[in-house]
């Protein structure tokens, strides 16, 4: 071999060696011995002002951080907004100090002061280095006791809210999750509304002392103590320090009940979105009940970072998002989920699809596998222990179950009760909280996205403001032209009271749940104003009867009388010709304006809506009807739509209507007859 | 007036004491390994948890012009599979060992972290080894990752108000540079990339010799250093990385631009000014001087936009330092569309006084306490510290900075902080991007 092909082997040799990248790694490594998890020290003690103090000592550096919780927040407000503006104003102002001089001195230190409200309380943070600790009690106390809430700093403070107010229209986040939020409680509960550029203008200094008075209580609250000090050392120094910040009469911790919106799809137009912001929201249980548990280990399932389903199928299978988003709250009254995804505009409709049928769906019918539990729950009391690295953590546990009213011992058995969750246990907190049919899903999106929705069923617009898009513009016609215009088409005044019967049989089709079910139905009015109307729809029969005075309805279920509301709008039903008549009967009729070729107007009583009606209007025929009813699942949409018109003795009546609801639709198809037979009086009440 | 000085009063007898308590100092071992690959040992038992951060020196400046986005790619294709490890296993096995995992890349760097309980410390080793030099770089990895980072883009960028901030100012501060682009790529970029791109962008940067590990936390040293040799030690080295020299011509005009910007509901203003490489004497000056005009209520720009003349609702500094420029970017978010031009006015105003009369002893001695209380702070928790001595690795090549650093901010002097803002802030030459939101209605 010559030289140089020696040289060449040793060169190919060479080469081959430095690109072989394969080094021996072996298995996957398994664990070593576990180090036993011991529970971190704490102490409780009670200040001679009531304060509840948690204190755990920390020495890695040389600092101290608090929390104090005071119940309240929003929640409890008697003014909305109250809470939030007397946290954001405490701070600006003590009889000694002006908001400069506070902050001089705070950033001075590099400290750190702050209060901040939530819903269901409000909380007073601070840190500083060990060595400062003196001044920043002595901040905390003159804050605390001194405040003088300036109505000049109000006013700045305002301006600066009332932007970011405007800021947060910009957030598609935020929309969704005010929105879920106002879906589950009601636009104005507390536990959902949001501050309004009207809301707060009308907050006065008087509302914020008042909040201040009825909460800013020691003896309602608790305070977490962390840093490198000696236990029994800094509880003498805060009884001493504190001592001026005086107990209270306790308020009594009240909330209204949620008056959930009607269930269905809930999109907020954003013009310009390259992303939906999909939420799903159930209200679920109270911290201390029994499913809470079962419920959060189900919401982890679901969506627990890396681990859960929302990351494993809507980011790694369908790479729709890049961040699933959400979780299961933990409110001390109240709790909610409200979970989802930010996804890009043309699979908003795939991704429903998918947590509809991948996710929900599939817990539903078969439970979360063995190996997701066990994924689950390694990670979560993994994370648990692997927390309490940071000892703020323990802290903030330890004040959270204080304030819910928990026993402080239950955060030793977290992991046990964690891990007790069986899949069967998911499965029944699927089922029983997180059912997509029992809560609400939430769309923040552009305009265009809104017709992919329409599939899963009603969808309710609403615009920035959460106030509803109505798409409307401007209809001049009054509501007397309106009722005058309608009257006419049906065939005028005179016509619609010439009859003695009306009398009006039909072939009813009812699709619920991909099955149809064939029935019939038959409606008798009389001018004296008595009522029989019948659906038969053979596996279910339901027939009204009102005989002028008392109304009844005889199902399968038995016999009702009428009552109160009921009785009164059936009342209304028994008259053929209600929507033309809607004053004589109490009612009263605001246009709202024109959508499309169609008059939008209000039907109310007082206040109250009662139905909305759209009038074609160049015919003035009545062409959909919606109203909401009050059902077991929550308040539902009832829309129902009327046409094919026809002239039935001078009398202008719609011979199809078309109802949908979100759990059925039915189509019935009419033929009439006027005064062609008489009926007894016993047609209209109930056989003796 | 009495309270005033007496504060003033507190605050300079803090400093002439010189009471400069230091945080507890840091203790670290270091090792190189034959194929280059830096390890650094910190021993911290508060807790039963372990911390791992491998920081690659690689990050968007390092990529083709052509082919952007590719570190950032890279970043979400380490998750995928490996000659050991198969497809979405990384952080099932790191969530079953009740761990967490994270990654992050910027324009300079891709480091990765894991934080386990203690007993657990070998698994984030076996994993970064086995993915150091043995990645299945792979389709169906790579066309999952293209969805998800395209969708990463959306949220991050074209969805948020504001969202191509960075983009346009980067593009103006340092064109002709690596810094030119934006991290997470161009839409047309992340279409084109191929399986080969990704191979050689991996072969390139993806070596012992161009990364350091770091391991944090609760463990016994003489055993990691077994594992880190076990994992590592036979992974070749790779070849000397050639890296393009970045070359920062001196901004040439003043730019000023209106974005027109659908998702924002109130207008934004930034101005972007050239500023301080990382870890240059300059650099400490700025971030002191940053911290008067921007740190806390009693800074000079919230006082004076925000509260006194109340045209905004924040008004921000924030210096931007890269491993080879910097910037300093003014965020200023006016409460109205009326405020524009007065927001900008008075920001003009703030920068003119500072320039020509520089700070006060007080509000350098207030700048340097929030400097050292947050020195302290921030020295907490494993992972943390984990990424401080990784960082001070990769642009120091000094870890014990992490104990040091506090020293460079303290010797800043008046004269210094004045010299800085003539040199940095007494110009025209600045990047003005005035985002207006366009009402629904147009």
């Amino acid at each position: 071999m010559n030289k140089m092909i020696k040289l060449l082997v040793v060169a190919i040799i060479f080469s081959q060696f430095a690109i072989a990248q394969d080094y021996k790694l072996g298995e996957k490594p398994e664990p070593l011995e576990s180090k036993k998890f011991e529970f971190p020290a704490y102490k409780e003690a009670t200040l001679d002002n009531g304060l509840r103090v948690f204190v755990i000592e920390d020495h890695e550096q040389p600092m101290l951080s608090f929390n104090i919780l005071m119940p309240g927040g929003d929640a409890l407000e008697s003014k909305k907004d109250a809470a939030g503006f007397a946290a954001a104003l405490i701070m600006k102002g003590t009889k000694t100090k002006s908001a400069f001089d506070i902050s001089k001195v705070l950033d001075g230190l590099g400290a750190n002061l702050s209060v901040s409200n939530s819903t269901e309380f409000t909380r007073v943070s601070g840190s500083s280095i060990i060595k400062h600790k003196e001044v920043l009690f002595d901040m905390l106390v003159d804050v605390m006791t001194n405040p003088t809430f300036p109505k000049e700093e109000l006013d700045k403070i305002k301006v600066q809210a009332k932007a970011g107010i405007k800021s947060e229209k910009g957030d598609p986040g935020s929309l969704a999750s005010n929105m879920s939020k106002k879906a589950l409680f009601g636009l104005d509960h507390p536990y959902a509304s949001v501050s309004t550029e009207e809301t707060v203008d009308a907050i006065t200094v008087e509302d914020i002392k008042k909040y201040y008075k009825d909460f800013y209580l020691p003896n309602s609250s608790s305070m977490v103590i962390v840093g490198d000090f000696k236990t029994d050392d800094i509880i003498k120094e805060l009884n001493k320090k504190l001592a001026t910040w005086k107990k209270g009469d306790l308020v009594k911790l009240e909330i209204p009940a949620p008056k959930p919106m009607p269930k269905g799809i809930y999109f907020i137009e954003r013009k310009g979105s390259v992303q939906s912001a999909v939420r799903y929201a159930n209200m679920t249980v109270p911290f201390n009940d029994a499913d809470y548990m079962n419920i959060n280990v189900a919401s982890h399932v679901i969506n627990s970072s890396f681990a859960g389903r929302m990351f494993k199928i809507i980011r790694e299978k369908h790479s729709y998002t890049y961040s699933p988003t959400g979780g299961h709250s933990s409110n001390r009254f109240y709790n909610y989920s409200i979970f989802g995804s930010d996804v890009r505009n043309d699979v908003t409709d795939s991704t429903i699809i998918s947590i509809n049928d991948e996710i929900l769906g599939d817990l539903y019918k078969n439970g979360p596998s063995k190996e997701e539990m066990e994924t689950i729950k390694q990670f979560r009391i993994g994370q648990f222990y692997l927390s309490f690295e940071s000892s703020g953590f323990l802290g903030s546990l330890i004040q959270s179950y204080d304030f819910k009213g928990v026993p402080i011992r239950m955060i030793k058995e977290y992991p046990n009760q964690y891990d007790k969750v069986s899949a069967l246990d998911v499965q029944k907190a699927v089922t029983k909280y997180l059912n997509p049919a029992d809560g609400y899903v939430i769309v923040v999106g552009d305009p265009s996205v809104k017709e992919q929705l329409e599939k899963f069923g009603t969808v309710f617009t609403y615009d920035t403001d959460y106030k509803p898009a109505t798409g409307l513009t401007s209809a001049s016609i009054d509501a007397d032209d309106l009722l005058e215009n309608y009257t006419k088409a049906l065939g005028g005044e005179d016509e619609l009271k010439d009859y003695d019967v009306i009398q009006a049989t039909g072939i009813v089709s009812m699709s619920a749940s991909g099955q149809n079910l064939p029935g019939k139905t038959e409606m008798i009015y009389t001018k004296t104003g008595k009522m029989y109307r019948l659906v038969d729809l053979n596996v279910y029969k339901s027939e009204e009867l009102y005989n002028g005075t008392t109304g009844w309805e005889i199902s399968t279920s038995g016999t009702i009388m009428k009552e109160g509301n009921d009785l009164k709008s059936m009342k209304f039903d028994a008259d053929p010709f209600k929507y033309a008549n809607a004053v004589k009967h109490g009612y009263n009729l605001q246009v709202k304006g024109k959508k499309g070729n169609q008059v939008v107007a209000e039907m109310k009583e007082g206040d109250k809506l009662i139905e909305t009606l759209y009038f074609n209007s160049e015919s003035y025929l009545l062409e959909k009807v919606e109203m909401l009813q009050d059902t077991p699942r929550g308040s539902l949409l009832v829309v129902v739509n009327y046409s094919d018109y026809k002239d039935v003795d001078g009398m202008k009546l719609p011979t199809v209507s078309k109802t949908e609801t979100p759990m059925f639709n039915m189509e019935t198809t009419y033929e009439y007859k006027v005064n062609a037979m008489t009926f007894p009086d016993s047609k209209f009440e109930p056989a003796k | 007036m009495t309270k005033i000085l007496s504060i003033s009063a507190l605050l300079v007898f803090l400093s002439a004491v010189g009471l400069f308590a230091q945080a507890n100092e840091i203790k670290f071992e270091q090792e190189t390994l034959d194929n280059g690959l830096v390890v650094i040992y910190n021993l911290d038992r508060s807790a039963p948890v372990v911390s791992t951060v491998v920081h690659y020196k690689v990050g968007s400046k390092d990529e083709n012009p052509e082919k952007t986005g590719f570190a950032h790619f890279f970043e979400h294709l380490m998750f995928e599979s490996t000659a050991e490890i198969p497809r979405s296993s990384i952080d099932k096995y790191i969530n079953q060992a009740g761990g967490t995992l994270n990654a992050h890349t910027s324009m300079d760097e891709t480091v990765y972290k894991f934080t386990v309980p203690a007993n657990q410390i070998k698994l984030p080793l076996w994993i970064e080894a086995s993915r150091m030099r043995k990645l299945n770089v792979q389709s169906e990895g790579v066309e999952t990752q293209r969805g998800v980072v395209k969708e990463e883009r959306n949220v991050r960028v074209d969805n948020q108000p504001y969202g191509d901030l960075i983009e346009r100012m980067a593009k103006k501060l340092w064109p002709g540079s690596g810094y030119e682009w934006p991290t997470i790529g161009y839409h047309e970029h992340l279409n084109k990339a191929t399986i080969e791109d990704f191979q050689s962008f991996y072969n390139e940067f993806y070596q012992p010799n161009n990364a350091c590990l770091v391991i944090s936390g609760d463990f016994n040293i003489d055993e990691a250093k077994n594992y880190v040799k076990e994992y590592f030690g036979s992974i070749p080295k790779g070849k000397e990385i050639k890296r393009t020299t970045q070359n920062f011509s001196d901004l040439k005009e003043k730019v000023d631009v209106i974005v027109e910007d659908e998702k924002a509901q109130l207008p934004g203003i930034f101005e972007g000014f050239r500023g301080p490489k990382l870890g240059e004497d300059d650099y400490y000056a700025m971030s002191l001087l940053s911290s008067i005009m921007a740190s806390g209520e009693s800074s000079r720009l919230y006082q004076s936009l925000v509260n006194e003349k109340q045209l905004a609702v924040a008004s921000q500094m924030i210096p931007f330092s890269l491993q080879y420029s910097g910037a300093l970017i003014f965020v200023n978010i006016p409460n109205s569309a009326e405020n524009v031009e007065a927001t900008k006015n008075a920001l003009n105003e703030e920068l003119s006084k500072v320039v020509k009369n520089g700070v006060t002893q007080e509000e350098l001695t207030k700048a340097k306490n929030i400097v050292e209380a947050s020195s302290v702070m921030s020295n907490k928790n494993t992972l943390s510290k984990a990424m401080s001595i990784a960082r001070y690795w990769a642009y120091y090549g000094e870890p014990g900075m992490i104990n040091t650093e506090i020293d460079k901010y303290l010797e800043v002097s008046l004269d210094d902080i004045k010299r800085v803002a003539k040199k940095y802030l007494d110009t025209d030459k600045k990047i003005i991007l005035t985002y207006m939101p366009v009402t629904a209605e147009k």
